[in-house]
C-alpha cells in the first residue's frame, strides 16, 4: 500500500512515517498544499493522511482538488480541531474517516487498514495470523476452523491487535479504540484487562496458541514469534 | 424611576419653594402700590379742593360723600397733608372696612379749612386671598402643562437616547459587524453614541480574538501532544525495561489529561461563547444509549442500574452537547461509586434524575460544579466534567441540584 502524508508538522510526520514504514508501507511525505499538489498531480497513492491546517492552504482545499481530478486515493484526515462541523464537511468533501489528534499511531493505523478494507472489497475482509482467520465482512473469527463465539469488543479487540501485531499496545489506546469518549473520565483501565483476559482465554479453548502477551506496565502485544 | 420623572419631580418641588415665596412677593407688591396710588389720588384731591375754595368756590359746592370740610380756628396751626390708614365702619357691609384718609388744613382768603377726604381699599387678608387662589390656579396649570411637557419630551428628545438603551440591551457579542445607534443632535447623547461604538466596536474585536485564541491555542498545543505520543509509541518498540515501561506508561496517562483538559477547556470556552444551537431531541433514546455504552463498565465494577425512563421525552438541546452531558454525569455515577454498588436512571418529560451510592463527598457539595475542584483532589480526574454538566445546563436553563442524601449521590436536572 502506498501512502501519502501531508502533515505540516515535520516531528509528527516523521513518527507517522517511521511507524507506517516499519509495516512495509511505501511511505512518501509532504509538508505543504502546493507539494501535496504537485504530488498527487504526478504519482498514484492508495491513501492519503491529511492533515487540514496547512502553512498554505487548507485541506480542505486538497480535497476538492483530489474530487475535481477525479483522483482514486483514500483519505484520512487527521486534525487538531475536535469539531464537529469540520468533520462534517470533511466526509461530506471525500474523506473516508477522520481522526482527532493526539491519536495513538495503532490507532492511526487500524483506521488505514479498515478503510483499505472498505475500498477494496475483492477478498481483502480476511484478516489472520496463522490458524486464526477473521471475516471483517461476516464478523466471523475462526480458530483451527472452529468458529469462535466473540462479542463485538472481543472481536474488534482482536482485529486491533491482528492489525497491529509484534507492537506494543497500550491499555489506553485499547480503551480509546473499543469505547472511544466514553472512558475519556475513567481513570483505570481494568476493563481492557478483563476483556483481554476473555479473548485470550476463547482463542486457546479452541486449541489456538495463545499470541496475545502482556507488556508489564503497558499493555499488550500480540507476539508472532511465540513457539 | 424614570430620568424624566426625576427631572419633573425635582421642577415641581422647586414650582412649590417659588410659588409661596412669589406670592408673598405679590402681595406685598399689590399691598403697597394700592396704599402708594390711593394716597396719591387721595392727596391730589385735598389739593384740588384747597385749589378749589382758594378760586372762590362754595364749601357746600364742595363737601359731600367722602370729603369733609370743617372750619377751624384762625389760631391753630395749620395741619399739613397726611395719610391715615384706618379702619372705619362700613354700613352696607355691616363691619369695619379698611379706610384711607388724608387729612390737611389751609388758610384760605382768611378762613381756616379742615379738609379731610378717604376711600375704602382693599383689606391684606383679601388681597392674600386674590392672591392665593391665583396662584392655585397657575400651579395646577403648571403641573398639567409640566406632566404634558414631561410625555412630549420623553417622545422627542429622549428618543435617541431610548434607541441606544434598547441597541444595548439586543447588542450580542456573536452578531457581525457592530451596533446601529440612530443619529441625533443632542450633544449628549451624540457622545454617549460615540463612546458605546468605540467600546462595542472593541468589544467584538477582544471577543473574536479570544474566540480565535482559544481555537488556536487548542490546535497548538494537540500537535505537539500527537507528536509526544507517537514518539512514545516508537519507542516503546526499542526493548525497553520494565521500569521505562512504567515510566512511559504514566507519561501516556498524563499525555490522555493533557489533552482532555485542553479539550474541556475549549468546550467551556465555546460553551461560554454560546456557539452551540439547540434542537429538540429525543432523550430517552440518548439515555438508553449511553447506557449500553457504559454496559461493560458498568459489569466490570457489579454495579446494578435501575431505570426508569419514560419514553420518548424530548428537550430542547445540542445533540453534542447532550451526548456529553450524559456521559458525563453517567461516568461519575459509575466511577465514583462503589463495588457492588447501585445506579439509579428516572426520566420524566419534567426531570432527569441520576442516584448512585459512593463514598461521601469530601467537598462542600456546592463546590463541585467548580472548575478543578474533585470531590478527592488526588484522584487522577481532571476535575472538569461537572463544570462543562452545570454549563450546558445554564445555557439551556435547565436547574441542575447536587445532593448527597441516606448515602446516596443524586444529580436532579429540572428540564422545564
Amino acid at each position: 500500500m502506498k501512502i501519502l502524508i501531508i502533515e505540516d508538522n515535520q516531528e509528527l510526520a516523521r513518527n507517522i512515517y517511521e511507524f507506517l514504514n516499519r509495516e512495509g508501507y511505501v511511505c512518501e511525505v509532504t509538508h505543504t498544499f502546493n507539494h501535496a499538489r504537485d504530488k498527487l498531480m504526478s504519482f498514484q497513492y492508495d491513501l492519503i493522511i491529511l492533515d487540514i491546517m496547512l502553512p498554505d492552504g487548507s485541506g480542505f482545499d486538497i480535497l476538492e482538488y483530489i474530487k475535481f481530478e477525479k483522483i482514486e486515493s483514500s483519505v484520512l484526515i487527521i486534525s487538531a480541531k475536535n469539531a464537529l462541523d469540520d468533520k462534517i464537511l470533511g466526509l461530506d468533501l471525500g474523506a473516508d474517516d477522520y481522526l482527532t489528534k493526539p491519536f495513538h499511531l495503532t490507532e492511526l493505523h487500524a483506521r488505514l487498514k479498515a478503510i483499505y478494507r472498505r475500498k477494496n472489497l475483492k477478498g481483502d475482509n480476511i484478516v489472520g495470523f496463522n490458524e486464526i482467520v477473521l471475516n471483517t465482512d461476516r464478523m466471523e473469527v475462526r480458530v483451527n476452523e472452529q468458529i469462535l463465539d466473540l462479542t463485538k469488543k472481543e472481536f474488534d479487540l482482536l482485529l486491533y491487535f491482528l492489525i497491529n501485531k509484534n507492537r506494543v499496545i497500550t491499555r489506553q489506546s485499547i480503551a480509546e479504540h473499543l469505547w472511544g469518549d466514553y472512558t475519556d473520565n475513567l481513570d483505570n483501565y481494568d476493563f481492557v484487562y478483563q476483556h483481554v483476559k476473555n479473548l485470550r482465554k476463547k482463542i486457546t479453548a479452541a486449541d489456538g496458541k495463545d499470541y496475545i502477551a502482556t507488556v508489564y506496565g503497558l499493555g499488550y502485544k500480540f507476539n508472532t514469534q511465540t513457539k | 424611576m424614570r430620568l424624566l420623572n426625576k427631572f419633573t419631580l425635582w421642577y415641581l418641588l422647586i414650582t412649590a419653594l417659588v410659588l409661596p415665596a412669589g406670592g408673598i412677593i405679590v402681595f406685598k407688591m399689590v399691598q403697597f402700590e394700592i396704599v402708594h396710588e390711593e394716597s396719591h389720588k387721595l392727596k391730589d384731591t385735598v389739593k384740588l379742593i384747597a385749589k378749589k375754595l382758594k378760586e372762590g368756590t362754595s364749601v357746600e359746592a364742595i363737601a359731600g360723600y367722602q370729603v369733609t370740610i370743617n372750619e377751624w380756628k384762625m389760631d391753630r396751626p395749620e395741619l399739613p397733608l397726611k395719610v391715615i390708614d384706618t379702619l372705619a365702619w362700613f354700613e352696607p357691609h355691616n363691619h369695619n372696612e379698611r379706610v384711607l384718609k388724608t387729612v390737611a388744613s389751609y388758610k384760605i382768603n382768611g378762613k381756616h379749612y379742615f379738609i379731610s377726604t378717604f376711600n375704602y381699599i382693599g383689606e391684606p387678608d383679601e388681597i392674600a386671598t386674590g392672591v392665593t387662589r391665583s396662584l392655585t390656579l397657575i400651579s395646577i396649570l403648571l403641573l398639567f402643562l409640566v406632566v404634558l411637557a414631561n410625555w412630549l419630551i420623553s417622545k422627542r428628545i429622549l428618543l435617541p437616547f431610548n434607541q441606544t438603551l434598547q441597541a444595548i440591551k439586543s447588542f450580542n457579542l456573536k452578531q457581525k459587524g457592530h451596533m446601529k445607534l440612530a443619529p441625533t443632535s443632542t450633544q449628549e447623547f451624540k457622545e454617549l453614541n460615540l463612546f458605546l461604538d468605540k467600546m462595542t466596536v472593541k468589544a467584538l474585536e477582544d471577543y473574536r480574538n479570544l474566540k480565535e485564541f482559544s481555537e488556536n491555542a487548542s490546535h497548538e498545543l494537540q500537535t505537539p501532544l500527537a507528536i509526544i505520543r507517537g514518539k512514545l509509541e516508537l519507542l516503546m518498540e526499542t526493548g525497553i525495561t520494565e521500569e521505562q515501561a512504567a515510566f512511559i506508561s504514566s507519561i501516556h496517562n498524563e499525555i490522555k489529561k493533557l489533552s482532555q483538559i485542553n479539550q474541556s477547556l475549549t468546550l467551556l470556552t465555546k460553551l461560554e461563547n454560546h456557539e452551540y444551537e439547540a434542537h429538540p431531541i429525543n432523550l430517552s433514546n440518548l439515555i438508553n444509549h449511553s447506557l449500553t455504552a457504559f454496559e461493560e463498565l458498568i459489569e466490570m465494577k457489579s454495579l446494578k442500574v435501575e431505570k426508569e425512563v419514560e419514553e420518548n421525552v424530548f428537550v430542547r438541546l445540542n445533540p453534542f452537547l447532550a451526548d456529553i452531558l450524559l456521559k458525563n454525569l453517567l461516568s461519575n455515577a459509575i466511577r465514583h461509586n462503589v463495588e457492588n454498588g447501585s445506579i439509579k436512571v428516572a426520566l420524566s418529560s419534567s426531570e432527569l434524575i441520576i442516584k448512585n451510592t459512593g463514598n461521601p463527598p469530601e467537598v462542600p457539595l456546592e463546590q463541585m460544579f467548580k472548575r478543578f475542584k474533585k470531590t478527592n483532589q488526588s484522584s487522577s480526574s481532571i476535575g472538569l466534567g461537572l463544570a462543562i454538566v452545570k454549563q450546558i445546563c445554564d445555557l439551556n436553563h435547565f436547574k441542575i441540584q447536587y445532593t448527597y442524601e441516606n448515602a446516596l449521590h443524586q444529580i436532579r436536572l429540572g428540564l422545564l
